[in-house]
């Protein structure tokens, strides 16, 4: 009996700890390195984070109550309207960002999906993925093969150290890349 | 063997009987067609006259003047279901797309956009209908006032009215609707240009929604849908907002639905088909049903599942309002869906133009 308590004791507290663990993870969009601030012991790779859940602005209490205790909530309550603007100006790191590297394109399985935004995944939106830009940038991404260019505005995060930018179905296949093997693209940050 | 004969010649006559029967039914159905178009006519001169108060010899006259034009009831031709071949059911999405979203498409609508900046910006705020929404709409029907219709309205709506059955209710009362706007505006009937069903101008209204909808935004006193693209703009955005539009509502948001969900949802009853699009299910329903809808919509919101067939598969949308709204246009996912798409591309050239 007492060994099953203790045993019964252990497995909450590792629960709380990880739930506690999880909860630290920085609350800006627009911060990256996801890592540095999680304790070790709760370090996960990369791929069993979540990016839909990972990011959000929910202070990291709300977070915390949310997971333990889930409940329902009214829409009138929350408050989109981060989601919907970015009223700060873009910051000067990230004003003049120029990079090259691979693109990738969504599934039809993530068509109606939620992005890390808040909003739904269309096939045919004009948005795009990716690791550091913050939400609502509006970036021309240039395929480096054909020269053709198109404008799109990040509303995902994404979890990949290949991919540059991941972008809309439609998106991607107007520029030429989904018939192509090259992938190269260019990404520049225009307002 | 004058039994044998006599036999042929029961045959013979018999044979020729059913000749002439044929025959003379033949001339019957032929003749009773024109006979049915001309009672229609005579009948719709009558409520003309005894209704409005138009001179009997003058709409004769007119309607005399008019042709029927065969190219028209070609274009029009849609077969019995029996008959119904491939070319007939209408085209996927995908390919249907590529009509109305070329690149060309979506440079003249910013184009037309930057010209009519100012009628575009006024009619959002009058009439709470987007600017982009006015604009695609403009460019699926009209190609930015490129191409308006080349046949004579009075052609096109004589012939429709009293030639083409299955519609013959909703063309007389469009050319009732249309030989009134004529006699309102002080326009020759004979001279207005249309597609070849009767729609008139850069909006494409058919006569009747001219009588309705159009305005004068610019307030010159005329209301010129077919060269001043402010008055058009007001009266597409007056349309809409006569039809419901809610502004700030959105109009299609993509969603995931269970595969064993897709039949009962997309079966939905509807009242009649000209409410194919209207939403008539709130999100909850819809949800309990089986849509896996993960957008801030309120779940008392109403919505319709909409399926359209992209490269890569099936996707599904829910429509709101806005969408039905747009479908009182022309009763066509598919159109509603252009309409959408061009208007997104339109607005988010605009915007990186600005």
């Amino acid at each position: 009996m007492v060994m099953q308590k203790v045993i019964k004791f252990s497995l909450i507290m590792t629960l709380v700890c990880g739930i506690v663990g999880c909860s630290v993870a920085p609350t800006s969009q627009d911060e990256v390195d996801v890592h540095q601030q999680v304790p070790s012991r709760f370090k996960f790779s990369s791929e069993k984070l979540n990016p839909r859940t990972q990011f959000s602005s929910a202070t990291s209490e709300q977070k915390t109550s949310e997971m333990a205790f889930p409940r329902r909530e009214t829409v009138a309550s929350r408050d989109y309207s981060y989601r919907m603007k970015r009223e700060e100006p873009l910051s000067p790191a990230f004003r003049n960002y120029v990079e090259r590297g691979f693109a990738a394109w969504y599934g039809l399985e993530d068509h109606g999906a939620k992005t890390a935004s808040g909003q739904v995944h269309d096939l045919y939106a004009m948005t795009a993925a990716h690791a550091s830009l913050p939400f609502n940038t509006r970036v021309r991404v240039r395929n480096l093969r054909t020269g053709k260019s198109i404008v799109v505005t990040i509303n995902d995060r994404l979890y990949d150290e290949n991919v540059l930018i991941k972008l809309s179905y439609w998106k991607a296949r107007s520029l030429g890349l989904t018939k192509h093997r090259s992938q190269n693209v260019e990404v520049r940050v225009i307002r | 063997m004058n039994q044998i004969d006599n036999k042929m010649k029961m045959i013979s006559s018999r044979v020729s009987v059913f000749f002439k029967i044929l025959l003379l039914s033949g001339l019957l159905l032929g003749s009773l067609n024109t006979l049915a178009a001309q009672v229609s006519q005579e009948a719709f001169i009558d409520k003309m006259v005894s209704q409005h108060g138009f001179d009997r010899y003058q709409l004769m006259s007119l309607l005399e003047k008019a042709k029927v034009k065969k190219s028209i009831l070609k274009l029009m031709y849609y077969p019995p279901k029996k008959k119904r071949k491939r070319r007939y059911r209408g085209k996927p999405w995908y390919k249907y797309r590529r009509n109305f979203l070329s690149s060309q498409s979506i440079n003249r609508g910013i184009d037309f956009w930057r010209q009519n900046a100012s009628a575009l910006e006024r009619a959002q705020r009058t009439y709470g209908v987007p600017a982009e929404i006015i604009v695609a709409i403009i460019g699926v029907e009209t190609r930015y006032g490129r191409i308006m219709g080349n046949f004579r309205v009075i052609d096109a709506l004589k012939t429709l009215a009293f030639h083409y059955p299955r519609r013959a209710d909703f063309f007389q009362e469009e050319l009732e609707h249309y030989l009134l706007f004529t006699l309102e505006e002080g326009r020759d009937p004979l001279k207005q240009k249309g597609s070849y069903a009767g729609a008139m101008g850069l909006g494409q209204f058919m006569p009747s929604s001219y009588r309705r909808y159009a305005v004068d935004f610019d307030g010159d006193g005329e209301r010129d849908i077919w060269t001043n693209t402010t008055d058009a703009i007001g009266s597409v955005a007056n349309y809409f907002r006569s039809f419901g539009w809610k502004t700030g509502e959105p109009v299609i948001k993509a969603t995931q639905v269970r595969p064993n969900a897709v039949e009962s949802l997309l079966t939905q009853k509807f009242n009649t088909k000209s409410e194919r699009f209207k939403p008539r299910y709130p999100l909850w329903q819809l949800k309990q049903k089986g849509a896996l809808y993960h957008g801030d919509e309120p779940n008392d919101m109403l919505g319709r599942l909409i399926d359209l067939r992209t490269e890569i598969g099936t996707a599904y949308w829910l429509g709101f309002q806005n969408y039905y709204v747009i479908t009182r246009y022309n009763n066509s996912k598919h159109y509603a869906m252009a309409v959408y798409q061009l208007a997104q591309e339109i607005a988010n050239g605009y915007a990186e133009s600005d």
